[in-house]
């Protein structure tokens, strides 16, 4: 009986493993997707032609190329996409995600949105310290800065900012998942 | 006895999700190298997007030990728990057939 009951927590356990190992990837490949993608649409929006889109960190660079000449918008494009996704994706989650039950499905989902909130906000934060780069090249807070002629530190300041005012949603709902049972627990 | 029970279980089920998300954390950059290692096509050394950082959780020897950190500990901690609530089920169903005797007894 007892040996029922070891078996059963390691059949858990490697679960909770592979559960947590493949949304770290799964997330790994969302997020710059929706960055790229945000570059994309600013792209066409701008009258452009996307040239070149590589949205996987794996293997090669994520990048996206533009026909247009280079806009500001166009830099703060794929941040401001992978903001707007992660606030519609956290929403969803917060509200939609009790349907899942508490099962293997729930955990899931709660492990996908806390990576997916991980990147996000790395993300963010790489760009705050990109708005100081001496060399701008592929660092989009970086290119935003030189084109738009506004100071580094107010541009790191607001992407600071907008992380603070991010995370009073990720802590509720970091909290909430782990009222509800997500996360593995 | 069975109110102190009580919030010894409630006790531990913090602590099995605490470690439960601990271990998660530390998993996802251990996972990457993993499969880094195994030949799954490497995070490429980009300035765009999530690439800088997902570079130094892969590579960085600090961010590493921290996985490790995080991964093992909360890994022990959820194991314990969770043999620990099993345990405790058995001994608790235990505890609630006699009151039900007795409550029978009573009646």
């Amino acid at each position: 009986m007892r040996v029922d009951r070891i078996a059963t927590s390691v059949y858990q356990f490697v679960l909770f493993i592979l559960t947590w190992a493949c949304t770290f990837i799964l997330a790994l490949i969302i997020v710059p997707t929706i960055h790229e993608s945000g570059h994309a649409v600013a792209c066409l929006i701008e009258g452009g032609a996307v040239t070149q889109w590589r949205p996987l960190a794996f293997g090669s660079e994520p990048h996206t190329a533009c026909s247009a000449k280079l806009a500001p918008f166009f830099c703060a494009a794929g941040s401001l996409t992978s903001v707007v996704g992660w606030l519609l994706c956290t929403y969803i989650f917060s509200r939609r995600a009790a349907r899942l039950g508490t099962g293997h499905l729930w955990n899931f989902v709660a492990a996908l949105w806390l990576w997916w909130s991980l990147w996000m906000f790395g993300e963010l934060f790489m760009d705050a310290v990109h708005a100081y780069s001496d060399v701008p090249l592929h660092h989009d807070a970086g290119y935003f800065v030189r084109l738009t002629g506004i100071t580094p530190a107010i541009a790191c300041a607001t992407i600071l900012a907008v992380i603070a005012i991010l995370s009073v949603p990720l802590v509720r709902v970091v909290a909430q998942t782990l009222r509800e049972g997500g996360f593995g627990g | 006895m069975t109110k102190k029970m009580r919030n010894s279980m409630i006790a531990n089920e913090t602590v099995k999700k605490l470690a439960a998300l601990a271990a998660g954390v530390g998993i996802g950059p251990l996972s990457l190298r993993l499969f880094t290692v195994i030949g799954f096509p490497a995070v490429s050394p980009g300035h765009d997007s999530v690439a800088p950082l997902a570079l130094w959780l892969t590579f960085s020897p600090i961010a590493q030990v921290c996985a490790i950190v995080l991964a093992v500990g909360g890994s022990v901690l959820w194991l314990a728990a969770d043999l620990a609530k099993s345990t405790r089920g058995e001994g608790g169903g235990a505890l609630n057939e006699r009151d039900q005797q007795e409550a029978k007894a009573s009646a």
